[in-house]
């Protein structure tokens, strides 16, 4: 084999051998997330990650195990949801996602990721 | 009618003339073609002056507080300051589209006086001139940055700025951003016109168009990063976030560009398409920094702007496509043998090219796939090797230069492998972390072929100096990464109670004592704080004080609680502490330990300098 033909053959390979990275490594990265009102709909559910909002005025905290307990939205659906752990820049208002269990209408989130705040839009239509 | 919206229905139409005339002018022959040319370049002036008088106009509601005006309302209050006030004219969509057109027009005006006046400087002004069109119609029909409520009476007050945008690098990051995508419009302009016109040496003329977009991206990506960092609480400056990756993605086509135009006879097509692709990239990221879009499939239906978006970079590959089939003779390329210089610039674009393509699948499929979210493993598995690979392409390319020598090839390898080798050893022995062995092995691999080709005349050479100093920038923020996201250690739900301390042990650092000193209220006019005094210890050694603070801002808005991070930098490591909760004892904290991050900021502001020497020094050379 000529030299030149050799080095696409090598290049070819390697992509290919990267290509097949890139499918494994994109098949475990992606998570399915359900909405608030798939996971009421289901009644139970065991790890899962539900994307919503959390509902303003609807945080209580409490300090002794530092546990936040808040209301979490779709617009259409609220879940109560428990979390414990620190998370800074925590807000009311803002897209947040939750992974954990739900059960007894009671969302236990091992883990709470707040979105990036450059997205944000202003809901239009609030003066005042 | 705002007077605003008025002026933007007038830039456009100006807009709208100005490329007729010019694409008018290029086609047509003799004094009619110089009168329709004449038309074009008037109308350019014309057009940019309203634009910037409508950006003025804007600025002046924000600074009378005219909260009527819907825009105003959304991102300022009464109690913002001066700077952050002008700040929040692009903090929005509209505004930062506005901001957008007039970025675009001021180029156009930069490049009609810089550029000499042929039919191509001619036709790329046509093209951005419709680029500009396309935003102020965007402004026109849907993102109206001077819509009014119309209640007839004063608003007292408005929506407020969301407090964790004011800081000042985020103040500055859009403005840089923008500026990086606008400017990325030049290069794919030229491109096309010369194309057409089958004209040659278009690289040279597009290069410092896509150096101004190289480097104003990467400020902007910087300065993102920076923020992220000290703002956002989770100890890290990339978290692979769709408006993250959205400014990375033309940064790394725009990369690759600039490699490509090294070798234009060898790359043609592939700068062709790089151009252009950046161009439809810039428009993406543009769409997606400032829509959300990328949230749910949902969102992209029901608004219409996606479409917009859509139909621009359509049109923009189409006519490329057109430009690129017709004149197939103009795209014909010299081949190159393998142990070339041209050859590892090949494989360099091809990585960049991998690199795009892996993170735009990244985001994008959670727009195009229903309920899907991609995590960052996704990413550190994709990329990782990518940038491996390329920092020690990146040494070997330096050291094929662009003669082949097998004896200066083997000269420099014999020094650099052996080099690396020895610092991995050494940094493992010293530091006890993997990652950043492995870095700093390669890296100095990289750097010492760098060295070892670089003589003192070079100085003289802007091109060959500025590109070094951002491959030296680019290898030190490797080895900044490898330490930072791979050996950061983290403990979360730390508890201590004011006059407690607390000791952690970590793996690399020793032992870690935090003491809260103090924790206290301070009041100001436009926020509540409640702040913790920190000392820190390491192996029982005073290291310094950090204060994190939880402020409650006096605002409307749901988001106006925000937590400060403290951060105590150390040469080689940081102490991170974000307040997650408090009461009137004590405080939860989350506390980072991160090795190497100053690697990160000190090599980031290496590329910069090496963009602005190539830019600067590389403009004076194109005039002399």
């Amino acid at each position: 084999m000529e030299k030149s033909q050799r080095v696409k053959l090598l290049v070819g390979i390697s992509v290919i051998v990267f290509s097949v990275l890139v499918i494994v490594s994109f098949n475990q990265g992606i998570s399915p997330y359900l909405t608030v009102s798939q996971v009421v709909e289901r009644g139970y559910a065991e790890n899962v990650q539900v994307n919503g909002t959390i509902v303003p005025n609807s945080t209580r905290y409490f300090f002794e195990n530092n546990t936040r307990i808040f209301k979490l939205s779709d617009g259409k659906t609220e879940i109560t949801v428990k979390y414990t752990g620190s998370v800074s820049n925590y807000q009311e208002g803002i897209p947040a996602v939750v992974k954990g269990n739900y059960r007894d209408g009671v969302f236990y989130a091992e883990d709470l990721l707040l979105k990036c705040p450059s997205k944000y839009e202003v809901k239009k239509g609030e003066v005042g | 009618m705002d007077p605003g919206y008025i002026l933007i229905v007038i830039s456009f139409l100006l807009a709208v003339f100005s490329s007729y005339s010019f694409f008018i002018g290029v086609m047509a022959k003799g004094k009619k073609a110089l009168k329709h040319l004449q038309n074009g370049e008037r109308t350019l002036y014309l057009y940019t002056a309203v634009i910037f008088l409508s950006y003025f106009l804007l600025t002046y509601y924000f600074l009378i507080r005219d909260f009527d005006v819907k825009y105003v309302y959304s991102y300022s209050d009464t109690h913002l300051s001066l700077l952050y006030t002008i700040s929040a004219v692009w903090a929005g969509r509209e505004g930062s589209l506005l901001l957008w057109a007039m970025f675009v027009s001021g180029l156009n005006v930069i490049l009609i006086n810089v550029e000499k006046k042929d039919r191509i400087a001619a036709m790329s002004l046509g093209i951005s001139g419709v680029v500009v069109a396309f935003f102020l119609f965007i402004m026109l029909v849907i993102s109206n940055p001077f819509e009014r409520w119309g209640v007839g009476q004063p608003i007292p007050e408005g929506y407020g700025l969301n407090p964790l945008l004011r800081t000042p690098e985020m103040a500055l990051h859009p403005p840089t951003v923008f500026l990086g995508y606008a400017a990325a419009t030049i290069p794919f302009a030229i491109a096309v016109s010369s194309a057409y016109f089958g004209e040659e040496n278009w690289h040279l003329r597009l290069r410092k168009w896509a150096v101004l977009s190289w480097l104003f991206l990467t400020v902007g990506i910087f300065l993102g990063g920076w923020w992220a960092y000290r703002t956002l609480g989770w100890g890290g400056f990339w978290a692979w976030d769709p408006v993250e990756n959205a400014s990375l993605l033309p940064w790394l086509t725009v990369t690759a560009l600039l490699h490509g135009i090294m070798r234009n006879r060898n790359f043609r097509a592939w700068n062709f398409w790089l151009s252009v692709v950046s161009f439809a990239l810039v428009i993406i990221a543009t769409f997606i920094t400032r829509s959300g879009i990328i949230e749910s499939v949902h969102a992209f239906g029901e608004n219409p702007e996606g479409w917009f978006y859509l139909i621009l970079i359509l049109a923009a590959v189409v006519l490329s496509a057109h430009v690129f089939f017709r004149n197939r003779e103009f795209f014909k390329e010299e081949r190159f043998r393998t142990a070339s210089r041209e050859f590892t610039i090949f494989l360099n674009l091809v990585i960049l090219i991998l690199a795009t393509a892996t993170v735009m699948l990244g985001t994008l499929a959670p727009a195009i796939v229903e309920n899907l979210s991609v995590g960052r493993e996704y990413y550190d598995r994709v990329e990782t090797p990518l940038a491996m690979i390329l920092i020690v392409l990146l040494g070997v390319c330096i050291a094929v230069g662009w003669v082949y020598s097998r004896e200066r090839l083997r000269r420099i390898l014999l020094i650099s492998i052996p080099a690396g080798v020895v610092s991995a050893i050494l940094t493992h022995f010293l530091s006890g972390m993997v990652y950043v062995s492995a870095a700093a092995g390669m890296g100095i691999f990289t750097l010492i072929s760098h060295f070892m080709t670089f003589s003192r005349s070079d100085i003289q050479n802007p091109r060959k100096l500025g590109g070094y100093i951002v491959h030296v920038g680019v290898v030190i923020i490797a080895i900044g990464i490898a330490g930072s996201w791979m050996h950061d250690e983290v403990y979360q739900n730390v508890r201590i109670d004011i006059g407690d301390s607390i000791t952690l042990g970590s793996v690399h650092f020793g032992k870690i004592t935090l003491k809260l000193d103090d924790l206290y209220q301070k009041d100001e006019h436009d926020k509540i704080e409640v702040i913790a005094e920190i000392s820190i210890y390491r192996n029982g050694n005073f290291e310094g004080e950090a204060m994190p603070s939880t402020k409650f801002y006096n605002l409307q808005r749901e988001d106006r609680v925000v937590g400060g991070v403290a951060i105590l930098s150390k040469p080689f490591l940081d102490y991170y502490i974000a307040m997650g909760g408090f009461n009137q004892n004590g405080i939860f904290v989350e506390f980072h330990v991160i090795p190497l991050i100053s690697l990160v900021w000190a090599g980031s502001a290496l590329m910069m300098i090496g963009g602005t020497v190539s830019l600067l020094v590389g403009q004076r050379e194109g005039k002399s």
